[in-house]
């Protein structure tokens, strides 16, 4: 093979690689000179490295890596072969560089690394957002549970006191009628208590604690729902608030054990209460899904009404939509009802007000979840 | 001129870039885009009229699956500790590193940076941090820094200027 022969193809080869090649001679200075092999340098070369020369001042990273590790590379001799690792230069542009010591030649390899370097970023770049998200929501949480913490702690701290002194007064009371008043303080409070200990150990042991909340047989929706609109009679007579129900049905069962389903009602007619003007209606409705066997409950008040891009910020804990009940009323509805299998959302009404509505499995005669056979 | 290699070194996300950017150029951005590999920045910095010219590299910081590539640190004057005073545990990596590092270049010269102090919120060290004071009893200048407001940036690279050429006179 003649010499212009290997020099032509030496060219294509490096062309194919996207690379140059240069032969670094030892200068007088100690340091090197370069010269280029093969015929034509692609257009970056010059871009970016000026000429071969130049090398060295236009690249501070080349500097260092020629005075670095590729003269040790080529002090060494012996088939010596060193990556620079990948490097930018402005533009942004992206090189690697070798270091070969190669029939007592030593050679310099510039290869163009724009995709190497893309690849690799966008690996590191998708890992370490991953990463850096996973962080945030784990501080999130616990951050969360504090707060948690802390406010059980206050709602709880001050009922110790309040019961304490409660059945101290009451043991000296002679009259049976103010007795009685303080039984029933007494009785209150202490419901009082046990919900606070009961929410802050389902939120404290987050979903999985909840996982053994017992659905049972499930539960009478309409009979909760009728029995807690009288529980929440004096608050809505108060605010002049009228309460309807609006059902086909004489009696549905659905998921969910008596407590919880309780509460989450609870949860939501007071959230309706909060939002009502005065004199306003409050729906209660509880109907079948279509081709679902499920049964959607809802709750529609006539205020303010919903802002389209914060109905699922109503169920974060915490949100300062979802105010009262401390944050947490909505937010603890929706993980029950989700636990149970079940869904929860929130809307604006078409002429005004909000909506919340839940959808749970209903359950059949026999105690089992209804399946579309037995509809 | 003098020129002196700056390396900084810290976990991915701590801040080296933003650092850079805003002492090289003056600017800071929020967006997060991953270092691959490194890119040389450089300015000039006076001492006591002595004009010295920093050649900083950022290198890709190092993360879960992979070490810092330890060819890019041959030669290095200083090195520039970064950790993200909002991720703890961002201080232990850099210690590990800095342990490794010490053992293989003993005469570079080093601080360190607790960046992102504008985040006090969200700030994961204490006040007297135990971890500052043993490392100051050690020698070891430390900073607090925020690439986004500015806070202490010059003041961090001036100051690893200042111990490089104080290292070379001596
Ligand atoms: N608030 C705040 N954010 C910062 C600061 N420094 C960096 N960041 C942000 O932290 C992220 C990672 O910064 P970057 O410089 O790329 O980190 P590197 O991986 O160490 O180079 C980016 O989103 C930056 O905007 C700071 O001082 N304050
Ligand atoms: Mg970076």
């Amino acid at each position: 093979m003649n010499e212009e022969r290997s020099e032509s193809l030496l060219g294509g080869i490096l062309e194919g690689f996207d690379s140059v090649a240069l032969e670094a001679v030892p200068a007088e200075d100690g340091g090197f000179e370069f010269h280029l092999l093969g015929d034509n340098a692609p257009a970056w070369f010059a871009g970016c490295f000026g000429s071969e020369s130049e090398l060295c001042d236009h690249s501070p990273f080349l500097e260092d890596f020629v005075l670095g590790h590729a003269t040790d590379a080529w002090k060494n001799g012996t088939s010596a072969d060193v990556k620079s690792g990948i490097w930018e230069e402005p533009g942004p542009r992206f090189f690697e560089a070798r270091a070969l010591h190669f029939d007592s030649a030593s050679l310099l390899l510039i290869s163009n690394a724009h995709e190497a370097h893309l690849r690799e970023q966008l690996f590191n770049q998708h890992a370490h957002e991953e990463a850096l998200n996973r962080r945030r929501l784990a501080k999130e949480r616990e951050r969360k549970e504090i707060l948690l913490d802390c406010i059980v702690h206050d709602l709880a701290s001050p009922l110790s006191t309040i019961l304490m002194n409660v059945q101290h007064v009451r043991g000296r009371i002679e009259s049976e009628p103010l007795r009685k008043a303080l039984e029933r303080a007494q009785t209150q409070a202490e419901r009082q208590r046990d919900l606070i200990y009961s929410i802050s150990n389902l939120f404290s042991t987050e979903l999985g604690g909840l996982a053994d909340i017992h659905a049972g047989q499930g539960v009478d929706a309409i009979e909760i729902v009728e029995s807690l609109i009288e529980a929440h009679r004096t608050e809505a007579d108060a605010k002049l608030l009228q309460f309807r129900v609006e059902t086909e049905m004489d009696s549905v069962r659905v998921k969910g054990d008596r407590e919880h389903f309780e509460r989450v009602v609870d949860n939501l007619l007071l959230n309706a209460i909060q939002h009502s003007p005065p004199a306003g209606k409050v729906t209660v409705g509880i109907a079948p899904v279509e081709d679902a066997n499920r049964i959607q409950i809802f709750v529609r008040d006539e205020g303010p009404g919903i802002p389209e891009n914060r109905a699922e910020a109503l169920f974060e804990p915490f949100s300062p939509e979802s105010e009262g009940e401390a944050g947490l009323g909505l937010y603890f509805c929706k993980m029950v009802v989700e636990l149970w299998g079940g869904s929860i959302a929130a809307r604006s009404e078409p002429f005004g007000g909000s909506r919340i509505e839940i959808e749970l499995p209903q359950i059949g005669e026999n105690g089992n979840e209804k399946s579309k056979t037995d509809a | 001129m003098i020129k002196k290699k700056v390396c900084l070194i810290g976990a991915y996300a701590v801040g080296k870039t933003s650092l850079v950017r805003k002492y090289v150029d003056g600017i800071f951005s929020d967006e997060y885009l991953t270092t691959v590999g490194v890119k040389i920045d450089q300015r000039q910095e006076n001492i006591d009229g002595t004009d010295i010219l920093l050649m900083v590299w950022d290198i890709a910081g190092r993360d879960e699956v992979q070490p810092v590539q330890k060819s890019f640190l041959t030669r290095t004057d200083a090195f520039i500790y970064v950790i993200d005073g909002t991720r703890r545990e961002t201080l232990d990596a850099v210690r590990v590193e800095m342990a490794e590092i010490r053992n293989d270049y003993p005469d570079a010269v080093s601080i360190l940076l607790a960046n992102k102090y504008d985040l006090t919120e969200e700030w994961e060290l204490e006040e007297n941090e135990p971890a500052f004071e043993e490392l100051r009893g050690e020698g070891l200048e430390i900073l607090l820094t925020s690439a986004k407001t500015g806070e202490n940036v010059a003041e961090a690279f001036a100051t690893v200027a200042r111990l490089a050429v104080r290292e070379s006179n001596e």
